[in-house]
């Protein structure tokens, strides 16, 4: 179960990115896991879930796009509000 | 107020593969072959390495490295004449990381060393996604597990460069069919080497100790390439 490290780094490099273009709130965040990648997506987002309450994206879903034969696991984009 | 989509691209793994990246590079230039054991709990890492050190002592140096959850009974299990033998506990991080081998590697001299096994938290999911850095990759399929393992458990399988079928001694008893547990493997990792073994009888030994030593060889071979000589 290392999901909830992984979406940890995922979320916080989310965060991040929303600050340094002075976005005021996270829209959603869209992550893409290969097949292949040795994670389950139920429990990344059951991870996302828990951590998310508190941060720029607390109330956005997360989109989890699966990539077919893929070891691919890459924070994709984020969708932010700008003020 | 706009909204706007900002693309990043940023592997989750990135970190770890970059440590990893850096690991390598210091085994490579140590000359040490690095083998990362992978299995579920109980399938006989420890085992399989007390036995290794024992019949191998006096001819390799082997550091080790073992992973858990908790305790430093592997640790203490393996009495080890060939090298240093380092516990982690990762408390309740279910695999290895990149990070916690540099952090162990810098507890040992590492130039002294041919080979250097680590044994990975049992866990047939999570450590499958994590580079050491190793050279190697030894997956293990014990005869008590089921021979489905490998179909159970795809990922972890087909990242392995040597399958092993560990206490091969017990499959005649519990009717364990070695055949179909091979195909299985052969079906997850179709270019893995399989090879059956009894660590307890000794049983398909040396042909395990044939392929460390053939690691050993060829990183070996390949620092003297590198170096021109």
């Amino acid at each position: 179960m290392h999901e909830a490290g992984l979406m940890q780094s995922a979320i916080s490099s989310a965060c991040e990115a929303a600050r340094q273009v002075g976005a005021i709130r996270i829209l959603s965040i869209q992550l893409r896991v290969g097949t292949e990648a040795g994670v389950a997506v139920e429990a990344l987002q059951f991870a996302y879930d828990a951590l998310v309450s508190g941060t720029l994206a607390d109330g956005a879903p997360l989109i989890l796009d699966k990539i077919d034969d893929s070891d691919i696991l890459e924070l994709a984009r984020v969708e932010v509000v700008l003020p | 107020m706009t909204a706007r989509v900002i693309e990043i691209h940023k592997s989750l793994l990135g970190k770890n593969a970059a440590q990893a990246a850096r690991n390598r590079e210091q085994f490579r230039h140590a000359a040490v072959a690095v083998v990362n054991l992978l299995s579920s709990p109980g399938a006989g890492k420890t085992a399989l390495l007390e036995r290794t050190l024992s019949d191998l002592a006096g001819e390799l140096s082997i550091g080790v490295i073992v992973g858990d959850l908790a305790t430093d009974n592997d640790a203490r299990r393996l009495d080890n004449r060939n090298g240093p033998v380092i516990q982690l506990t990762t408390g309740n991080i279910c695999h290895l990381e990149a990070d916690m081998i540099a952090r162990a590697v810098e507890m040992m001299e590492l130039d002294a060393l041919d080979l250097l096994i680590v044994e990975n938290v049992g866990n047939l999911v999570c450590p499958a996604s994590f580079d050491l850095g190793e050279s190697y990759r030894v997956v293990l399929l014990s005869a008590t597990e089921g021979e489905d393992k490998p179909l159970k458990y795809p990922t972890a399988y087909r990242s392995a460069d040597v399958v092993l079928f560990t206490k091969a001694d017990l499959a005649g008893l519990i009717g364990c069919d070695v055949k179909l547990a091979r195909r299985n493997a052969e079906a997850a990792a179709p270019h893995a080497k399989w090879l059956e073994l009894s660590a307890k009888t000794g049983q398909g030994m040396t042909a395990w100790y044939d392929q460390l030593r053939h690691l050993r060889q060829q990183m070996a071979a390949h620092q003297n390439l590198c170096r021109g000589g």
